[in-house]
């Protein structure tokens, strides 16, 4: 749930882009950084080593007014994507209100998306939390690269839970895609946390 | 753990916050919880640096504890930053939520470790308080919450 603030009229959510190494999660955050208009965002950081790879997090904060009366800021964080790093995996997870799981369409990471998929939900079972009911958005990036796996396939592998989760086709480095799928997590945690204030949790 | 402030809330923390400030002549202080969330502030901060202050401080903190842990350490409950002209104290209020204190160089180091450990213990009870309330009295009791848009982002 939330940080809520009543005196300050103010709920805080905190989205996670995650996701294999590479797929392109730094970049989402970079395209929004560009995009959304001042007002609206604001420091972002990198904590990454002098190759540009995702050391700790990437930080972007948001804001807008998505719930009448209510300043909603969103935190959005990246985790590191290599396998070595999974406990900051963890640390970058706890508190989370939704995840958005950048896939690599291209037909030889699959492994890869498999793997980290499952390590999302390792990591979110490990605090208390499950991949089943947590605001979820797949987002299958990179899909102006050659061969790449149709969708039908990447649902197959990834997409096959009971409940099918949204999918944005993606070029983040284009900036295709990015603003639809952080716009589809933002109404979902929304949605999430008014549903259950309305059931009284 | 996520915390839901009313306004008597945010009233015994200012409260606190203040004191602290004034007994350890630190410049400013803010409270965020372990997933990097800002609670409150008290003292001058730049408005659009806040956010990121508090995911610093959260991820700073983690790191740190993963370290003591490394070391053979449950946790080091606080963690202290020299700089030439400001420092920082950053520490735990029970499992949830973290002090930053800001202070320059006039400031004694030692004074504001020992007031901020001293308003820790003090708040670590009102946050067990609000933690464990199962709703929160919002001031007006027909607070609903109305989703305002589809495109938030554009």
């Amino acid at each position: 749930m939330p940080q809520v603030n009543y005196a300050k009229k103010e709920i805080q959510f905190k989205i996670v882009y995650y996701g294999p190494g590479m797929c392109g999660k730094t970049t989402n955050l970079q395209v929004i950084h560009e995009k959304v208009p001042a007002q609206s965002k604001g420091k972002m950081a990198s904590l990454a080593t002098s190759q540009d790879r995702t050391l700790f997090f990437d930080f972007l904060p948001l804001k807008a007014e998505a719930i009448e009366g209510f300043v909603c800021k969103f935190q959005m964080y990246t985790v590191p994507g290599q396998v070595k790093y999974n406990s900051t995996r963890k640390l970058v997870l706890r508190s989370c209100d939704g995840v958005v799981f950048v896939a690599d369409s291209q037909l030889t990471k699959m492994q890869e998306n498999k793997e980290s998929l499952l390590n999302l939900e390792e990591n979110l079972q490990a605090q208390g939390d499950s991949l089943s009911k947590m605001p979820l958005v797949f987002q299958y990036n990179k899909k102006d690269l050659p061969e790449v796996a149709p969708n039908q396939y990447m649902d197959f592998l990834l997409n096959n839970g009971s409940i099918k989760v949204p999918v944005f086709d993606a070029s983040a480095l284009k900036g295709d895609g990015v603003l639809d799928t952080l716009n589809a997590i933002a109404k979902l945690v929304i949605q999430d946390f008014v549903n259950k204030k309305n059931e009284g949790k | 753990m996520a915390f839901e402030l009313n306004a008597t809330d945010c009233e015994r923390i200012q409260k606190d916050l203040h004191e602290f400030l004034d007994l350890s002549e630190a410049q400013a202080t803010l409270l965020c919880d372990r997933g990097g969330a800002i609670l409150f502030s008290e003292g001058e901060f730049q408005e659009e640096a806040i956010d990121l202050i508090c995911a610093l401080v959260a991820g700073s903190f983690a790191a740190t504890k993963e370290l003591a842990l490394a070391l053979g350490e449950e946790e080091f409950s606080a963690i202290f930053h020299q700089g030439n002209n400001s420092s920082i104290f950053i520490s735990a209020i029970g499992d949830e939520v973290l002090l930053l204190s800001i202070f320059s160089e006039n400031t004694n180091a030692g004074l504001v470790k020992m007031y901020a450990q001293t308003a820790c213990r003090k708040m670590q009870g009102l946050f067990a308080e609000i933690g464990d309330r199962d709703s929160v009295e919002a001031e007006d009791e027909t607070a609903s919450f109305v989703i305002r848009s589809d495109k938030l982002f554009e």
